[in-house]
């Protein structure tokens, strides 16, 4: 049975990270000292341990991943430890520094920290949610079945064309040639379309979700009075129709895969960045110990 | 039906092969699924695409479900097929040939080359986010970078030097104020930014010699040169004076500070030791111990010593060598003065000194005078002894009383005999002999009356009295000294401003004591009416050093020549061994 990175082994690691916390807060809370608390503290050592322990472990994940095998448990097991021992962090650190913050490098680890492990937050939700909007978008198709469904339509189209006049020919053809998916981080994101079409009298004109070329094509049916005519121009608005509504649904797919992915561009960079300000964070406290 | 198939497959460019295989059967089945007679390699075709069967002598196609198929290019959903005729499914021709020998017809199966060029169509997009200019990698080491640069190397110039480090804070660049993990106590805030006033050598802990460059007059703990202090070896000044802290404390309060050893100083000192154990006011504190002034010997060589009494000791006397009964001065009816009835209250006599922590002492002349009046002749109320001075007391009677006869201006009975009478305008005539009898009658007055006075009356009230006839003295009565106890446990604290708001009854039993020799001070239980130890929660919190304090005022000066060492054991010839340990005791300069 498929298991999700929440409920791996029945949240084995959720069960292990509260504990972990539950220990903190209860050694934090007993711990009575004559001074504020803080790093410096018997607890603020051994909570800045694990804290720094957890940060390269958790790090370590990115690494870890592209072993296909390891002793030391599925990637699968990885994933779930390492979403909730990181959550874990933000009571670890937060103990750790003993509710002091400032403008130093001690707190600006602690944001970045923060930071890494808030766009895992998204990280997660994106797993649980996108991967079922993906399939539904697609109906369990891959991006290349939609579009070998795009070429196929394609070719429909061009043998249709043959029979229309040449400028409606040339309009058609340059809708399917200068159609788009994709693009920069923006048209991806934003689904944005920005095909074009060459339309007769009007030049090159965005051709957004096909349809422009295809107002154009119902116009030209409802003005010819040829019967075989109306068929080819039907049987190609339909044809663009169909071809529309595929392009949109692989634009959708480009966007959700990108969302699925765009956190990763925040949450990897950031930890690097953490695991700098960790080191940095180490060698202030001890240079001026 | 028989069909003969065959599957042409493109292997490179070019060339081609293929495969035939025989359909024998009613229904020729067209789909995804492997069930299926032809299995189309095609995720985007039904599972169950077409079939093929024979309509009459014809063969004949048809769509299943809602699936739409091209025949010859003509969308359709059923047709009957001829030789020739080009069956279009998805990626998919299906081409009718002419039937060969014992088959029904002959049907060739092509995967169009459209596959290929649909997966170009696709592939000239940028589609993911790995083809932007965004890059996991490159931001990694950017970012990375960046803190590593800004954050510590930058900062870390100045490590290699003090003035470098000193320009970097001046300019504006990232310094070494950032690795600050918290803002200095206020108290010493006046170092502004320069963390090599304290941070001398990198990755060592601050020393105890950049305190004591400022706090010079520090003392111990214990005067070094009589014990020996196992625990406070290791000791540094940052161990109990926190910095970077918020708040900010610097001073330890808490009862571990005291308890850690005193709390059983017998298992923490290699020393024997005189002191009780103590770890909690409310639960782990002995009775107030008192320092009493032990008088000995008379009034001419009384010397005291002191010594240590528990407050609820039965032997607990005082011994100021005074009469003072509190309770007469406190009645409530009043006391007699000299004008009329005086009520008098604690602080009559019983002042703050400034600051209002200790009383001022009490003295004669300040508190007593202007009821216990110094007169001793009835007849001359307004002259008066001088205080403290028995034999200028009893030269003064003499000089009074010898004025007195010689000049006949004595009121009394015994002068009046002696003196003649005398003419108007003249002064009397005495003998040389009438005047050595006025002089020794005016000797022998003044040591009746000196004798009333110093045994029986003015003296004597408040006095303990000693004759003497001390062959050098004037007076053959002396006065004890008297010594009261300016402070009563000076081994602690205590702040009678913070305590304004008690009457003074309530601690010290002033009222119903009617001698000296009462010691009118609290005993333990009567402070913890209201004080805690430091865990309290229902009294008010004591810590230990609310009453008392870690660095001693009688002990040597903390040594500021040995940095990070407080009493560090250093090996040398001439040190001590203890143990297994030696131990370098340095005398300590006394201030």
């Amino acid at each position: 049975m498929y298991q999700s990175l929440i409920t791996y082994r029945g949240g084995r690691w959720f069960w292990i990270s509260l504990l972990l916390c539950a220990v903190a807060i209860g050694l934090y809370v007993w711990h009575d000292l004559p001074q504020p608390p803080g790093g410096g503290t018997w607890l603020g050592y051994t909570l800045g341990t694990i804290g720094a322990v957890l940060i390269l472990w958790l790090t370590y994940l990115g690494r870890r991943k592209r072993n296909y095998t390891s002793k030391l448990g599925t990637v699968h097991g990885w994933t779930s430890a390492h979403i909730y021992l990181g959550t874990s962090l933000i009571i670890i650190a937060t103990l750790h520094a003993g509710f002091q913050f400032g403008w130093n490098v001690h707190t600006l680890a602690y944001v970045l920290m923060l930071l890494v492990i808030f766009s895992g937050f998204f990280g997660v939700w994106a797993y649980l949610r996108y991967p079922e909007l993906l399939s539904d978008n697609t109906s369990g198709k891959t991006r290349g079945d939609l579009y070998r469904e795009v070429a196929e339509i394609d070719k429909q189209v061009m043998r249709q064309v043959k029979h229309l006049g040449s400028e409606m020919s040339t309009a058609v053809a340059s809708s399917l040639e200068r159609t788009v998916v994709g693009g920069g981080i923006i048209a991806q994101l934003t689904a944005r379309d920005d095909s074009q079409a060459m339309m007769p009298g009007r030049g090159l004109v965005a051709n957004v979700g096909q349809k422009p070329i295809l107002d154009l094509v119902v116009e030209q049916l409802s003005q010819t009075s040829h019967r075989e005519q109306a068929s080819y121009l039907r049987e190609i608005s339909n044809l663009i129709g169909a071809r529309g509504r595929l392009l949109e649904r692989i634009r959708r797919d480009v966007q959700i895969q990108g969302l699925l992915r765009i956190w990763l561009y925040f949450h990897v960079p950031l930890a690097f960045a953490c695991v700098a300000a960790l080191i940095v964070h180490v060698f202030s406290v001890f240079v001026y110990w | 039906m028989r069909i003969l198939i065959r599957e042409i497959r493109r292997v490179a460019g070019d060339s081609f092969e293929h495969v035939d295989t025989t359909f024998e059967g009613d229904v020729l089945t067209i789909g995804r699924a492997t069930d299926q007679a032809i299995q189309l390699q095609d995720r985007q075709l039904a599972l169950s695409h077409s079939e093929i069967h024979m309509a009459g002598r014809h063969p004949a196609i048809r769509a299943q479900g809602r699936e739409q198929l091209f025949v010859n290019g003509k969308r359709t959903r059923a047709t009957r097929i001829n030789a020739g005729d080009e069956i279009e499914i998805g990626a998919y021709t299906f081409t009718i040939r002419q039937a060969p020998p014992d088959y029904d017809f002959a049907m060739t199966v092509e995967v169009g080359e459209a596959s290929a060029e649909d997966v170009a169509f696709g592939a000239n997009f940028r589609q993911s986010l790995e083809e932007t200019v965004l890059s996991k990698r490159k931001l990694s080491w950017l970012f990375g970078s960046l803190v590593l640069v800004l954050f510590l190397g930058i900062p870390a110039i100045g490590l290699f030097d003090h003035d470098l480090a000193a320009k970097l804070r001046e300019l504006p660049v990232p310094d070494d104020g950032l690795w600050s993990s918290g803002p200095l106590h206020s108290a010493h805030r006046f170092m502004g930014d320069n963390c090599n006033a304290c941070h001398v050598v990198p990755f060592v802990m601050v020393r105890d010699a950049q305190c004591i460059a400022c706090h010079t007059s520090v003392t111990h703990h214990v005067d070094p040169e009589v014990h020996h202090f196992d625990y406070l070896e290791e000791t540094r000044c940052a161990t109990c004076h926190k910095e970077h802290k918020e708040p900010g404390v610097l001073v330890r309060k808490d009862q571990g500070l005291c308890g850690d050893c005193h709390g059983n100083l017998m298992a923490t000192s290699a020393s024997p030791v005189e002191l009780y154990d103590a770890s909690d006011f409310e639960h782990h504190h002995p009775e107030f111990r008192l320092s009493m002034l032990v008088p000995s010997g008379g009034a001419l060589d009384m010397t005291w010593e002191v010594e240590r009494v528990a407050v609820n000791d039965p032997g607990l006397v005082e011994q100021s060598n005074l009469k003072f009964p509190h309770d007469v001065h406190l009645d409530a009816g009043g006391i007699d003065g000299p004008d009329g009835t005086v009520r008098m209250v604690c602080s009559d006599c019983h002042r703050a000194e400034a600051g209002g922590a200790y009383m001022q002492p009490v003295t004669m002349e300040a508190h007593c005078a202007d009821c216990h009046l110094l007169t001793f002749d009835p007849g001359s109320p307004e002259r008066q002894l001088p205080h403290g001075q028995p034999d200028m007391v009893v030269r003064l009677m003499e000089e009074f009383y010898s004025r007195e006869f010689l000049w006949g201006e004595a009121q009394a009975p015994t002068a009046r005999s002696i003196r003649e009478a005398r003419r108007p305008g003249q002064m009397p005539a005495m003998t040389a002999a009438e005047r050595a009898q006025a002089v020794e009658r005016a000797q022998q007055r003044a040591l009746e009356v000196a004798e009333t006075i110093f045994e029986r009356t003015t003296c004597a009230i408040c006095h303990e009295v000693e004759r003497t006839d001390d062959p050098d003295r004037v007076s053959p009565w002396q006065v004890l000294p008297v010594r009261l106890a300016n402070v009563w446990m000076p081994k602690s604290w205590f702040d009678h401003a913070s305590h304004r708001t008690m009457d003074c009854v309530e601690c010290h039993e002033a009222e119903t004591s009617s001698s000296a020799k009462d010691v009118l001070l609290p005993d333990i239980a009567s402070c913890r009416e209201c004080h805690g130890g430091g865990g309290a929660t229902n009294k008010l919190a004591s810590e230990c050093v609310d009453c008392h304090v870690f660095h001693l005022r009688d002990t040597g000066l903390m040594r500021p020549d040995e940095p990070g060492a407080m009493l560090r054991p250093i090996w040398s010839d001439l040190d001590e061994v203890r143990g297994d340990r030696v131990y370098k005791m340095t005398p300590v300069k006394r201030p």
